[in-house]
């Protein structure tokens, strides 16, 4: 298994987003190229799918300054040293039901991305998921940008987020954290970008020494992290810490 | 490493909804209507009934792809990120419920659009060549998309319908149905905007689309030590007749090595068309061993991929 050391990191919020009613929202989107009843029924399925009556049904709009969390945590990251791929773990539909984000993320993206795929249905353990995936999916000495993204697009009336989040994390061969272990946390899910942005904090902090190890619980995970020196960005020094054997 | 793909397992729904009225239905103008049905000869496209469920599909066809194997690792590729079965955590648990494989990871493979299914051979490829990987491990790939969710998934303006299915196969070392020589992939994000492309970027993705095709096919058969006069059959992503004959100049092929027979009774079926070309040509008895086929798959965005497989003697195939 490869080491998964994170080398930098950024995290990106879109607060009160705008839910509005799916059915004018979504209907007066179209050109002529579909009629409203058949975006109704489409809604209703979407609904009836989700378990949320029809009427309380609502649907994230577009974002109100034009760039939606995942833009602005890609582009916070900046460029890596050499071109690499991109991974987006999405857990929601695009926002934007008649455009793709991933290739606009990668056509927009200020740098060479050598590869792209999006993750979806990762289950009630998206943390472990993704770190199972990342653990033979990475190529050493190449890295990659991992894009989170919680942005629920269907959503009930009477639960509206108070918040989306977006997570960047740039792995690479060295960085000053690294991933040491991971097992499910029991009955508990989530999605995959929690405890990322508490970790971002307390990097940006300096509250952390060589040789520290914590614990994040995210996506239904307990991730055991090690932080080895320095901040996101910033070359690593030696490894301090190591992963517990499995 | 030897990589081979069993024989694939197609589910289609057994309703077939004649293409005019989807078109009809979705709003579309005659002149539309006309070029898709009568220059292109679309007739009809597979249609989940009422009580049909994709997810019932996805099981059936990975159950047989399987055929009573364990696999660690299953890959969705799907190109709709509107689902029928939602976002969260249910798909993975019916998966493994379903198949009967309570240990593996469950993994939806999108973003890339119709181009999932066939990038996920290379995804299983790797994963078949991790460190520590064992000889006999499995990994399942299941496609499979429902167009017939509505009329936004349901209609490529001017260019394709879309219709309901599933189809599964498996990944291998060693012996199997399909030896995988290598894939390729290109792509052009000057699409990105989709089904909101302008009329001009919508006839310029026409024209990128065989430059895109053109480019995966060459670089997946240099991967392998082939060039286009090596290959037996193009199977193809299902867009029109024309698209194809721009891309056989290009590779200078015949357009009868191009398998389009199925594009008047199914239409497009996401990232599954090559898929069902190869098990259409395999059932008739069309294939044999040694034929190297080319699957083909363009997706909206742009991305294109092409996969190069090679048909193995019925004595080297361990597979159903």
């Amino acid at each position: 298994m490869a080491e998964l050391l994170v080398q930098s990191m950024s995290v990106a919020y879109e607060f009160d987003p705008p839910y509005v009613d799916s059915v004018p929202e979504l209907a007066g989107m179209f050109d002529d190229s579909v009629t409203d009843e058949a975006m109704t029924t489409q809604l209703r399925t979407v609904a009836e799918l989700a378990g949320i009556p029809p009427h309380r049904l609502r649907r994230l709009a577009g974002p109100r300054d034009g760039s939606e969390p995942v833009d602005r945590a890609l582009h916070a990251i900046g460029a890596p040293a050499a071109p690499q791929p991109v991974l987006l773990v999405q857990d929601a539909p695009d926002r934007d039901p008649f455009a793709t984000t991933l290739p606009r993320l990668i056509h927009e993206a200020p740098w060479p991305v050598t590869e792209e795929l999006t993750l979806t249905h990762l289950g009630p353990n998206p943390g472990c998921e993704l770190l199972d995936f990342l653990s033979w999916w990475l190529s050493p000495g190449i890295g990659a940008t991992v894009l989170l993204s919680h942005q629920p697009v269907f959503v009930d009336a009477d639960r509206l987020p108070a918040r989306l989040t977006a997570v960047a994390l740039r792995f690479g061969d060295t960085g000053p954290l690294m991933v040491l272990d991971w097992r499910a946390a029991g009955p508990v899910s989530g999605n995959a970008c929690e405890g990322w942005p508490e970790v971002h904090a307390v990097l940006q902090d300096g509250r952390l020494s060589p040789g520290d190890t914590f614990e994040i619980q995210s996506g239904g995970a307990r991730i055991r992290l090690g932080y080895v020196g320095g901040r996101p960005g910033q070359a690593a020094s030696p490894l301090a810490v190591r992963p517990r054997p499995s | 490493m030897t990589i081979t793909l069993s024989r694939v397992t197609i589910r289609l729904p057994r309703r077939l909804d004649p293409v005019d009225e989807i078109l009809e239905r979705s709003g579309r103008p005659r002149t539309e209507r006309r070029l898709m049905t009568r220059v292109y000869g679309m007739r009809s496209s597979p249609t989940l009934d009422d009580g049909e469920r994709l997810l019932d599909l996805l099981v059936d066809a990975g159950r047989a792809a399987l055929d009573g194997r364990l696999t660690s690792l299953v890959l969705y590729g799907h190109t709709l990120l509107v689902q029928p079965f939602g976002h969260d955590g249910e798909l993975a648990a019916a998966l493994r419920a379903g198949l009967d494989q309570p240990g593996a990871n469950v993994y939806g493979v999108s973003g890339i659009a119709c181009t999932s299914v066939l990038r996920s051979i290379e995804l299983a490829a790797r994963y078949l060549g991790r460190p520590g990987a064992a000889d006999d491990e499995t990994v399942l790939v299941l496609g499979g998309d429902q167009g017939s969710l509505g009329s936004a998934s349901r209609v490529i303006p001017g260019f394709v319908v879309c219709g309901d299915g599933a189809a599964a196969f498996t990944v291998r070392r060693g012996r199997g149905r399909y030896r995988y020589l290598a894939g390729a992939a290109a792509r052009d994000t000057r699409f990105h905007h989709n089904l909101r492309m302008s009329d001009e970027d919508a006839r310029e993705f026409g024209a990128s689309s065989v430059q895109g095709v053109v480019r995966a096919i060459r670089e997946a058969l240099a991967g392998c030590g082939l060039v286009p006069s090596d290959v037996d059959w193009i199977l193809p992503a299902r867009c029109n007749r024309f698209v194809w004959q721009a891309i056989c100049r290009e590779l200078d092929l015949g357009i009868d090595q191009v398998h389009l027979d199925l594009l008047a009774d199914q239409g497009h079926i996401f990232g599954l068309d090559a898929l069902l070309s190869l098990a259409h040509m395999d059932r008739g008895g069309q294939l044999r061993p040694g034929d190297r086929c080319v699957l083909v798959a363009i997706g909206q965005g742009a991305y294109f991929q092409a996969s190069v497989v090679e048909v193995t003697p019925e004595e080297d195939t361990t597979d159903g």
